[in-house]
């Protein structure tokens, strides 16, 4: 068991060690891909946490990730600060967002916690668009500082990139670790059964606020590091309804219940659009229509895995929750047909 | 001035009504909300432009834009929603986002990113009412929302086939005893949501354009102002077209940039005090 849990971190390690030098020297291709591979690694291991562990579903993920991004380049451009105070109380405004939404929120279940997830995302979203002095409304913020230690500016792709990538690889671990803990038990048995989770004595409420809470957390720090370590800039649009279900897909993807397969999820989904756009210029395809051919084909894998993952995606291992109600949907067929 | 925005507003009203209903209609025969809907919508405006370069006549535009739209919602069901059965509710919805995902872009892929304007039914003239200027184009478009929801009531109350697709919500189990099969029920859900949208869609193209853009923002309002109504109910679907449409023109009229947060901020306040909506009915 230790043998390969080292095995599969010295190759996960090495994988991502390696990357770069893969990319720029035998590809000759741009970093910029396996960068933001780096943040949905981030982002869809703190959403596996949140929906396949606990069974609670966000499809606002985004607005977190946006929040933390916000308020770490309000603070670099209004305020002036550096990395090392924007990163930290980014991550701060995030669990405090967390906690005020999570709070209203996860008092609903099924269908209306997804409703009211997904409207919080939009309205965060339209909220960037429409606080023009300080979110520099359709446009964004721009000029936002690199991260500077000492003399040295992190200021390449290859120093983003390992920047990035160090903190994923600190979270994937720190999640896996977290899953593992009785923490992580308490929120298997939320997700199986809320009401005998309550009679063994777990709060369930508590625990999905903190777990909320978390996921928040890192959603918001992969933001602040967004902010410091990709584009230089930031813009409402990236923080759309559909990036939240793209990190869903990821998660779905992954299988649900599994950190490690949140993480190829998350590789493969954001490599998808640069497999595209290599076979499209293969195939001479119009490289301006790329990004709907993408997303055509992201809605088909998403509906696809939907479908042929047993159970839907909020199920343990094939266990539905609706199992009775399929045996007696089944048992009417057989009644039905003569 | 008032009334300026009071028109506008009931337009705007009307036309989320319309999604809203949309919406309560699939949601009262199988519980999925279909976050597809703004893209039909879309598409009817797109599809009603092709017919228009086609030189269709004006007149029977809409009709035939809600027939193809109608076909493109049985696919839809065919295609994605009948083979995930036994899915969970979240599963559903996230299917159904995907839906919409595909057909904007591919919307997008057919249609490029341009808007494109049908000419209004009755010429570009404007009419004078109470002393203002009104696009009767407006009018018609509520006049046919407001058409259009009194036929579907009276479809769902007072027919057999509308009470079956009613009885489907409330006992799945139950109707297939009766004979009823929650499938077809499912499958006429969408045909007549996608009709519905793909009229509203070819009618408002001469006001709002069509583009393959505006789906997702209709269906957004249209989804706020069905949930802030109580999902399933059809006054409800009513009701929260006229608030979120009201509370918008007037919400624009003292700010607005914000103008588009009004609606899921309304639709968050309603959820949390009463999940099933205003005119929901209860557990």
């Amino acid at each position: 068991m230790r043998k390969t849990f080292l095995l599969k971190w010295a190759v996960f390690i090495g994988v991502v060690l390696t990357a770069p030098f893969i990319f720029e020297y035998l590809l000759s291709y741009s970093l910029e891909p396996i960068l933001q591979a780096g943040f949905f690694v981030m982002l869809s291991v703190s959403l596996a946490l949140l929906v396949g562990l606990a069974g609670q579903i966000s499809l606002g993920h985004a607005a977190f990730f946006g929040i933390g991004a916000y308020a770490a380049a309000i603070l670099a451009v209004k305020f002036n600060l550096s990395p090392f105070l924007t990163i930290p109380v980014g991550t701060l405004i995030g669990a405090v967002a967390g906690f005020l939404i999570g709070y209203p929120v996860l008092k609903l279940k099924s269908y209306y916690l997804s409703l009211a997830t997904l409207g919080v995302g939009m309205a965060i979203q339209e909220f960037f668009k429409a606080a023009d002095p300080l979110t520099g409304g359709e446009i964004g913020l721009y000029n936002l500082p690199n991260i500077k230690l000492g003399g040295f500016e992190f200021s390449s792709s290859f120093s983003h990139y390992y920047i990035v990538w160090s903190f994923a690889l600190l979270t994937v671990f720190f999640c896996e670790f977290l899953s593992r803990s009785p923490f992580g038990s308490r929120l298997r048995a939320i997700h199986s059964d809320e009401e005998a989770a309550e009679c063994v004595g777990i709060d369930v409420f508590k625990t999905k606020l903190k777990i909320f809470i978390f996921s928040s957390v890192i959603a918001a720090f992969a933001g602040t590091l967004f902010t410091h370590c990709s584009y230089g800039s930031i813009e409402p649009g990236e923080f759309s309804v559909t990036l939240s279900i793209k990190i869903i897909t990821m998660v779905v993807i992954g299988g649900m219940y599994s950190i490690y397969g949140a993480v190829i999820g998350a590789v493969v989904i954001s490599l998808l659009p640069e497999l595209i756009r290599l076979i499209g210029s293969f195939a001479s395809i119009d490289l301006t229509q790329v990004t709907h051919i993408e997303d055509v084909i992201f809605g088909i894998v998403l509906v696809i895995f939907i479908i042929f993952t047993p159970g839907g995606i909020l199920k343990i291992r094939g266990e539905s929750n609706n199992a009775a109600d399929k045996r007696s949907f089944s048992s009417l067929r057989r009644v039905n047909s003569p | 001035m008032i009334l300026d925005i009071l028109v506008h507003g009931l337009g705007w009203a009307s036309i989320y009504a319309v999604i809203a209903v949309g919406f309560s209609l699939i949601f009262s025969a199988s519980k999925i909300i279909n976050l597809a809907q703004g893209e039909f919508v879309m598409l009817g405006g797109l599809i009603g432009y092709t017919l228009y370069s086609l030189r269709i006549p004006l007149v029977l535009i809409p009709l035939f834009s809600a027939l193809l739209v109608g076909v493109v919602g049985v696919a839809m069901d065919k295609l994605a929603i009948s083979p995930a059965r036994g899915a969970s509710a979240t599963s559903l919805i996230i299917i159904t986002i995907a839906i919409s995902i595909i057909l904007k872009s591919l919307a997008a892929l057919i249609w490029g990113p341009s808007s494109f304007r049908i000419p209004g039914f009755f010429g570009s003239n404007f009419i004078t009412l109470y002393g203002m200027l009104v696009d009767p184009q407006y009018l018609l478009i509520m006049g046919v929302c407001a058409g259009s929801i009194v036929t579907l009531n009276f479809f769902l109350k007072s027919t057999k086939l509308g009470r079956s697709l009613r009885a489907c919500s409330m006992d799945p189990v139950g109707v297939r005893i009766v004979g009823v099969s929650p499938e077809k029920m499912r499958m006429l859900s969408f045909v007549i949501s996608g009709g519905l949208a793909g009229l509203i869609g070819a009618l408002i193209a001469p006001v709002f354009y069509a583009s393959s853009e505006g789906g997702l923002n209709l269906g957004l309002k249209g989804f706020c102002a069905a949930v802030l109504g109580g999902m399933g109910s059809m006054p409800g679907a009513i009701a929260g077209g006229l608030i979120i449409g009201l509370s918008e023109a007037f919400g624009a009229s003292v700010a607005s940039s914000y103008k588009d947060v009004i609606a899921p901020i309304l639709m968050l306040i309603v959820l949390y005090i009463r999940p099933r909506g205003i005119l929901g009915g209860r557990s």
